[in-house]
């Protein structure tokens, strides 16, 4: 019995997570066009009075930028396809907690880089 | 015989009926528009895509210069993404089947991750996908360039409204222009409904001059 019901919970889990990995993603993402954009603003600003500041700003920009990108090339729909449903749960938590590290790292940075007036 | 000027204002009446119908098939100009005036008439300058040069999947350079007298549907993507670029990339592929053989149409797609979308990596998803350059262009180049391009030149409507939400990054969308280079459309490339209505509006800018 519980062999069908424990696989049923595990499989609606991987889904669940499923859904909250690629929504997480889709937040993020287009946050990388508000970075890719305030890197643009700073530029100009780097030999400035502040420049020490400014490169420091964009440096945590150039970082978080990365760091997303760096979780895209990992993160893979096809070799998770391949997988049972026990290592889908397993793969998807683990990308979960890092989406989420991810997305406090973009947030701080972005909220520096905003707070910054020239 | 005094039927004839009744049957003549029927047909005026006709013919005006159709030649309204087909204004109203012409496509609007996109973006910021600037008016001026040239010998006492106003001449109305349209928002145009500026000079771009970027590299393709098999490493050669495309500018507008390629793009003179086509008309082409860009967007953007990354060979990596997980969730709405398979959805845009199957809807590409229905209008590059379409126009295979009809040498006034380009796709270029842009990566927003050129750093790891190289020219190899882009020619690799080109393959598989069965595509090729000229009629469809996957482009890399310099990251800051690609976003002022795609946030500043494409995605003009965005720009207008600014409480609407997101950017051109994420969005999914398709952008039609001309053989000017003036935006014409803007579409959602994830929704079938919307795609078939970029391609009717292709149609459209095959018939214009």
């Amino acid at each position: 019995m519980c062999l069908v019901s424990c696989s049923q919970a595990e499989e609606k889990l991987s889904e669940e997570l499923q859904g909250k990995v690629l929504g997480l993603h889709d937040d993020l993402m287009p946050k990388t066009e508000e970075i890719v954009s305030l890197q643009a603003q700073l530029d100009s600003l780097s030999t400035g009075k502040d420049s020490v500041h400014v490169n420091k700003l964009k440096r945590a920009l150039a970082k978080s930028d990365q760091a997303m990108m760096d979780w895209m090339h990992q993160f893979s729909m096809d070799s998770l396809s391949k997988m049972d449903v026990k290592s889908k749960v397993e793969y998807l938590g683990k990308q979960y907690t890092q989406l989420k590290d991810l997305q406090k790292l973009t947030d701080s940075t972005l909220h520096a880089a905003k707070a910054y007036r020239p | 015989m005094q039927l004839k000027p009744i049957a003549l204002s029927i047909l005026l009446a006709i013919s005006l009926f159709i030649a309204s119908c087909q204004e109203k098939k012409s496509l609007p100009f996109l973006g910021p528009k600037d008016t001026h005036l040239v010998g006492g008439k106003v001449d109305t300058i349209y928002h145009q895509i500026p000079p771009f040069r970027f590299l393709n999947q098999d490493s050669t350079w495309v500018s507008e210069k390629d793009m003179a007298g086509k008309i082409y549907i860009a967007d953007f993507f990354f060979t990596s993404c997980p969730t709405i670029c398979p959805k845009m990339k199957t809807q590409l592929l229905r209008i590059y089947e379409r126009y295979s053989a009809n040498d006034q149409i380009r796709i270029l797609s842009h990566s927003i991750d050129p750093a790891f979308d190289t020219p190899s990596v882009l020619k690799e998803y080109a393959d598989r996908l069965q595509v090729k350059a000229p009629r469809w262009n996957m482009l890399t180049g310099d990251k800051a360039a690609i976003y002022k391009l795609g946030e500043k030149s494409y995605m003009v409507t965005a720009q207008e409204d600014k409480n609407e939400a997101g950017g051109f990054v994420h969005s999914g969308a398709f952008i039609l222009v001309d053989k000017n280079r003036h935006v014409r459309g803007i579409y959602d490339g994830t929704q079938e409904t919307e795609v078939n209505h970029l391609i009717e509006d292709i149609e459209i800018l095959l018939q214009e001059k």
